[in-house]
C-alpha cells in the first residue's frame, strides 16, 4: 500500500510496531495524525487487520490484542470514529482505510441499531472533512486471496487500482476497486460477496465535493503547491504552462527545460535586463512600487510550472492556477496541438493581465513550417520549442530565439502602452465612453451562443439554437436573440464584437461539441471577465469514453483526433459539468436544465454560496489589484499624449510621430493639441498639486520644469499675443521670467 | 571614469540646449511681434551664453573626442552630436544677434566636427556658406564647388540612410544647396519632402534666411540672384498660406 500511496502522489509514515501494539498509543498517534495539517491536507489512515463493532462504535484491534479482550475493555480497542477530532482540525480531509472484519467473529459483538460501517453513531455525523472507507459492508467480511500471495481482497484491489493512476476521486476509488473486487471474486467460487464501501456522516454537498476532489492525482494539486505563495513586486514570476502532450513525456525535453535555460546565465541576465526596463519603478494598483534589483540572481526569479492536467485537477488546483496566471510577468504557454484546457487557460490570461506571453509549440514543428493555428489566435506569433538536432557545443538556437522574443517583447512592453501578444486584453476593456455600452445585456436581450464553426459540429449549433428556443419558451421566458457572433447583424470586426458581448451578455451558453480550441480561448476570457460565467453544453457523442460516441461520423472522428485529450477533457468535465445533451434526441430535460440555470443565475444572490460557475472571475478579482498597474497620474497620461503626437525631441530627430504627416492639417492637430496637453498638465502641477507638494517630489518637479520648458518653446512658435503672454507665465512659474 | 565624463558633457549641453531653443523661440517670436530690438537681443543673449558656458565646461570631453577615431558609438558618439548641435545653435543665436564673426567662427567648428568624423549633419557647414553669401564678399559663383560638394555629400547620405530621410532637416539643407545651384525642381522636391518631416514652423524659418541672403546678394548685385530666387519661390510655393 505504501509504494501504491507515493505513486499517486502521498507521503507515508508506516506506524512503528510498538504503538500499533498498544491501544492507547495507536489511538493518541492516529488522532495526532489526524488533527494536524491544513485546509489543503488530505490525511489518509490505513489499516489492516482486525476490527470489530462494540457499542455502536468501529473499532480496531491493536497487533497481539486478543479480541475477546478488545471486546470487553474499551483500554484494548482503538475507535474508528475520528469525526470529533476533524472537527476540532483545520485539516481538508481525513480518509480513514480499515481493512479488517477478517472474520464472523469480528461482527458486532454487542447489541446495538447498526452494522459494520454504521455512520450513525457518530460523534460529528455532520463532519464532512472525515470519511471511512471499509473493506466490506455490514454482514460481510474481508477476505484473503491466496494468489498472487496471501493478501487481502480489498487492499489488492484497492493497490491495483492505485497503481494504475486511473482514478483521481473516491468517487473514482470505489467505483473502480468494486469492480475489481468482483472481478477477483468472479474466479473464486468458493468467497463470499464483499462489497467495500465509504462511510460518511451526514451526506451534504460538501461531502459530495469531497468524494469528487482528485485526492490520487500523482501530480495534480502537489504540483501547484509548488507556485509562489504571493505575488512579490521586486521579483519577475514566470509560469510554464504545460500541455498534456508534454505532461505524457515527463522524460522528454520540452518547454519547462527550454524556459529553465533561457532564465540562466547570460541568457537570464538578459531576459532581467530586459524586464527590468519594462517593470522597474513602475506602481501598482494596490500602491506597492516594483523595485527589482539591477543584479539578477535566483533570489529575484519565482520560477514555476504545470500541466493543464494540474490545472484542471479540482476546483482549488484551478483557482491557484488562475491566480498564477495573473501574477505572472512571463507565462509560457505549449500550444502544442492546441489543447482545449491551454487555450482555456490563455484565454483568461490573455483577459486578465497585459504582461508577457510566449505561446510555444513542439512535437516537432520548428518555426516557418505551416501550422494551423486556431480562428481567434490568427494574430499569435508562435515560438518552436522543439529541441535542437543536435546536442553538440554551441549556442542553443532554440534557447536563443526564445531568449530574443522575450527580451522584444518586454521592449515592446515598454514603449508601447497598448502592447498585445494575446487577443481580448483591450477589447474586453474598451467598450466605449457611452455608458450604455458597457452594461450587461439581459437574457431577455441576446443570449451569446460560443460554438465551433468547423462544418463537423453545424449540426450541434442548429440543435442547440432550436432546443433553447423551445425551453425557454416552455418556461414561458422572453428573449429577442440566440446567436453566435458572426449572426450579429454588424459589420463590426467578428472579434472586436466578439469580445465585447463575452464581457455584456449575462446569458452566455458554451458548447464543448467538437473541442474547438477557439470556443476554449473564449471560454477562458468569458470565465475571466464575467460574473455571470458560462452555462457550458457537451453534445454526449464527444464525452470521453462514451458509449455514443460511437455515432461520431468516420469525418467527426478524423476532424477529432487531434484535439481530442481523454484525461484533460474528463477532468474539465468533472470540474465544469456542461449539461450533456444528445443531438437529435427529442428529449428536453437538457435545455430545460439549461434555461433553469440560465434565468435562475444571478452572481449577487449567488455570492454568498460562492458558486462554482464565477470561480474563476472570484480569483481573480482577489489578485488583480497586486498585479495589475495603477492607471497613469494624470500629468503622466497627459504628458504621454502629448510626446506621443509631438515629441519634444521631434525637431531635431526625425519624422513626425503622426500618420499622414505630410498633411499639413494634420500635423497642425498633432502639434496644437501636444502643446495643450503640455499646457494643461503643467497647469495641473501648478495648481493642483502645488509647489509645497512639487518641492517635496522630485519627479514631480523636474516633470514641472521638463512640461513647461515644452510648453513655453511651443508658445513662442505659435506667437500670438495670448500664447506669448502665457508663456511669459510658465516662466515665471519656472523661475525663469522676468 | 571615461564614459562618466561623456555623460557629464552630455548632460550638460543638453540642459544649454533646452536653455538656448526656449531663447531663440522667444526672441524670434518677440522680433516677430515688434518687441524693443534690445530686449530681444537680450532673450538671444540668455541662450547664446547658456551654450557659450556649456561648450567651455565640455572642452575636456570635446579634446578627448578629437582624439578618437571615427565612427564613434555610444556616449561618445551622443557626445559628439550634442557638442556639434550646440556649436550649431550657437551659431544660429549669434547670426541673429548680428554678432556674424562669432557666428562664423561657430559654424567652423562646428562644419570642422562634422568632417573630421564624417557625419551626415552639414548644419554647420551650410550655414557657414550661407552666412558668407549673407554678409559677402563671397559671391554665388566663389561658393559654388563648396556647395556642390556639400550637395554631393548630403544627396549620397540619404540616398545611403534610409532612417536619415526621415531628418526633415536632411532634406531643407539639401534643397537649399539645390537652389543655391540653380537646380529648381530637385531643389523643389527636397523642399516638398522637408515641410512633409519638419515641425510646423521650420520651413517659415529656413524661408526667412534665404530671403535674408536673397537680399544681400540683391545689394552686391550678384550675378546668380536669380538662383537663389527660384529656390525661395520654390518653397514658398509649397508652404500654406498664412
Amino acid at each position: 500500500m505504501g509504494k501504491s500511496l507515493r505513486a499517486v502522489g502521498y507521503e507515508v509514515e508506516v506506524c512503528p510496531g510498538p504503538v500499533v501494539g498498544k491501544a492507547t498509543d495507536l489511538d493518541l498517534r492516529i488522532r495526532e495524525f489526524a488533527g494536524s495539517g491544513g485546509a489543503d491536507d488530505v490525511r489518509l489512515i490505513y489499516f489492516s487487520g482486525h476490527g470489530l463493532r462494540v457499542d455502536d462504535k468501529d473499532c480496531i484491534i491493536p497487533a497481539g490484542t486478543s479480541r475477546d479482550l478488545a471486546a470487553v475493555s474499551d483500554s484494548q480497542r482503538v475507535s474508528t470514529d475520528l469525526s470529533a477530532t476533524v472537527a476540532a482540525s483545520d485539516v481538508g480531509l481525513v480518509l480513514f482505510i480499515i481493512d479488517a472484519c477478517r472474520d464472523r467473529a469480528d461482527l458486532p459483538a454487542s447489541k446495538g441499531f447498526g452494522a459494520w460501517g454504521d455512520a450513525r453513531g457518530l460523534a460529528r455525523p455532520g463532519m464532512a472533512r472525515f470519511i471511512r472507507y471499509f473493506g466490506c459492508a455490514a454482514d460481510q467480511v474481508c477476505q484473503v486471496i491466496d494468489s498472487p500471495g496471501p493478501s487481502s481482497l480489498f487492499t489488492h484491489a484497492l493497490a491495483a487500482c492505485l497503481d494504475e493512476q486511473a482514478c483521481l476521486s473516491l468517487d473514482d476509488l470505489l467505483k473502480q476497486v468494486e469492480t475489481r473486487c468482483g472481478t477477483l471474486l468472479d474466479v473464486r467460487p468458493g468467497f463470499s460477496p464483499q462489497t467495500p464501501q465509504l462511510s460518511c456522516g451526514e451526506v451534504t454537498s460538501a461531502t459530495h465535493k469531497l468524494l469528487a476532489r482528485p485526492i490520487f492525482d500523482p501530480v495534480g494539486e502537489a504540483a501547484l503547491s509548488a507556485l509562489w505563495p504571493a505575488f512579490d513586486p521586486d521579483k519577475m514570476h514566470c509560469l510554464v504552462v504545460l500541455s498534456e502532450y508534454q505532461a505524457g513525456r515527463p522524460y522528454e525535453w520540452g518547454l519547462a527545460q527550454l524556459v529553465a535555460n533561457a532564465l540562466s546565465g547570460n541568457a537570464g541576465d538578459r531576459v532581467w535586463s530586459a524586464f527590468r526596463s519594462a517593470r522597474d519603478g513602475e506602481t501598482l494598483v494596490d500602491g506597492r512600487r516594483r523595485a527589482l534589483p539591477e543584479a539578477f540572481d535566483a533570489s529575484t526569479l519565482a520560477i514555476a510550472s504545470f500541466s493543464v492536467l494540474d490545472a484542471f485537477a479540482g476546483g482549488d488546483s484551478l483557482e491557484k492556477a488562475v491566480r498564477a496566471l495573473a501574477q505572472a510577468d512571463l507565462v509560457a504557454f505549449d500550444v502544442t496541438g492546441f489543447e482545449p484546457g491551454v487555450m482555456l487557460l490563455a484565454g483568461i490570461r490573455s483577459a486578465c493581465r497585459r504582461g508577457l506571453n510566449v505561446c510555444s509549440h513542439g512535437n516537432g514543428w520548428q518555426e516557418g513550417a505551416p501550422l494551423a493555428i486556431p480562428f481567434n489566435m490568427q494574430d499569435l506569433n508562435v515560438n518552436s520549442h522543439t529541441q535542437r538536432k543536435s546536442n553538440v557545443g554551441g549556442k542553443d538556437e532554440v534557447v536563443e530565439r526564445f531568449v530574443q522574443r522575450v527580451e522584444t517583447g518586454f521592449s515592446q512592453l515598454r514603449r508601447q502602452p497598448g502592447y498585445l501578444d494575446l487577443p481580448g486584453y483591450d477589447a474586453v476593456r474598451q467598450l466605449g465612453r457611452d455608458y450604455a455600452s458597457s452594461p450587461t445585456i439581459g437574457l431577455e436581450e441576446q443570449i451569446l451562443l460560443l460554438c465551433s464553426y468547423d462544418k463537423q459540429a453545424r449540426d450541434n449549433w442548429q440543435f442547440v439554437t432550436e432546443q433553447l428556443g423551445q425551453a425557454l419558451w416552455r418556461r414561458k421566458l422572453k428573449w429577442k436573440r440566440i446567436e453566435r457572433i458572426i449572426d450579429y447583424g454588424t459589420p463590426q470586426l467578428v472579434l472586436q464584437a466578439l469580445y465585447e458581448q463575452i464581457r455584456r451578455t449575462a446569458a452566455c451558453v458554451v458548447d464543448w461539441s467538437d473541442y474547438s480550441p477557439s470556443v476554449f480561448l473564449e471560454l477562458g476570457t468569458r470565465l475571466a471577465v464575467s460574473e455571470w460565467g458560462a452555462i457550458q453544453v457537451i453534445d454526449e457523442r464527444y464525452r470521453p469514453d462514451s458509449e455514443a460516441a460511437k455515432d461520431l461520423t468516420r469525418d467527426q472522428v478524423e476532424h477529432l483526433k487531434n484535439r481530442h485529450k481523454l484525461e484533460q477533457s474528463r477532468r474539465m468535465l468533472r470540474l465544469f459539468e456542461p449539461v450533456v445533451y444528445r443531438r437529435g434526441s427529442s428529449s428536453a430535460a437538457s435545455f430545460d436544465r439549461v434555461v433553469e440555470v440560465m434565468s435562475c443565475r444571478n452572481p449577487t444572490f449567488d455570492g454568498a454560496a460562492k458558486p462554482d460557475y464565477n470561480r474563476v472571475y472570484r480569483a481573480l478579482v482577489q489578485v488583480i489589484a497586486e498585479v495589475q498597474p495603477a492607471l497613469a497620474p494624470v500629468v503622466q497620461e497627459l504628458k504621454q499624449q502629448a510626446d506621443s503626437l509631438h515629441h519634444r525631441s521631434q525637431g531635431k530627430k526625425s519624422v513626425p510621430q503622426v500618420l499622414y504627416s505630410g498633411s499639413e492639417k494634420i500635423k497642425l492637430d498633432a502639434e496644437r493639441t501636444a502643446t495643450e496637453l503640455r499646457v494643461a498638465a503643467w497647469l495641473y502641477l501648478e495648481y493642483r498639486v502645488g509647489a509645497a507638494r512639487r518641492k517635496d517630489d522630485p519627479e514631480a518637479d523636474a516633470l514641472y520644469r521638463e512640461l513647461g520648458g515644452a510648453a513655453i518653446d511651443a508658445l513662442y512658435d505659435l506667437g500670438d499675443d495670448e500664447s506669448m503672454e502665457l508663456a511669459a507665465q510658465i516662466e515665471i512659474g519656472l523661475g525663469q521670467g522676468d | 571614469m571615461f564614459m562618466q565624463t561623456m555623460r557629464d558633457a552630455i548632460d550638460i549641453l543638453q540642459q544649454a540646449l533646452k536653455v538656448a531653443t526656449t531663447s531663440r523661440k522667444k526672441g524670434d517670436a518677440w522680433r516677430r511681434a515688434g518687441r524693443d530690438e534690445g530686449a530681444v537681443l537680450a532673450v538671444y543673449d540668455v541662450g547664446a551664453a547658456a551654450l557659450q558656458g556649456g561648450i567651455e565646461v565640455v572642452v575636456p570631453a570635446r579634446q578627448q573626442l578629437e582624439s578618437m577615431t571615427p565612427p564613434l558609438t555610444g556616449d561618445a558618439a551622443l557626445c559628439l552630436d550634442e557638442m556639434v548641435e550646440s556649436i550649431g545653435a550657437l551659431g544660429g543665436l549669434r547670426q541673429r544677434m548680428a554678432q556674424f564673426e562669432q557666428a562664423l567662427a561657430s559654424y567652423a567648428a562646428g562644419g570642422a566636427l562634422e568632417e573630421r568624423f564624417a557625419l551626415p549633419d552639414t548644419y554647420n557647414r551650410l550655414n557657414a556658406i550661407k552666412l558668407r553669401l549673407l554678409t559677402g564678399p563671397a559671391s554665388l559663383q566663389e561658393l559654388q564647388a563648396e556647395i556642390k560638394a556639400l550637395a554631393d555629400l548630403i544627396e549620397a547620405a540619404l540616398r545611403a540612410s534610409q532612417a536619415l530621410s526621415d531628418k526633415g532637416w536632411a532634406w531643407a539643407d539639401l534643397g537649399d544647396c539645390l537652389g543655391l545651384l540653380g537646380r529648381t525642381e530637385e531643389s523643389a522636391r527636397a523642399y516638398a519632402t522637408f515641410i512633409a518631416k519638419a515641425e510646423i514652423k521650420s520651413p517659415e524659418r529656413a524661408l526667412d534666411v534665404l530671403k535674408q541672403i536673397a537680399a544681400a546678394l540683391q545689394a552686391r548685385a550678384d550675378p546668380q540672384i536669380a538662383r537663389l530666387q527660384s529656390a525661395i519661390h520654390a518653397l514658398q510655393g509649397r508652404l500654406p498660406s498664412p
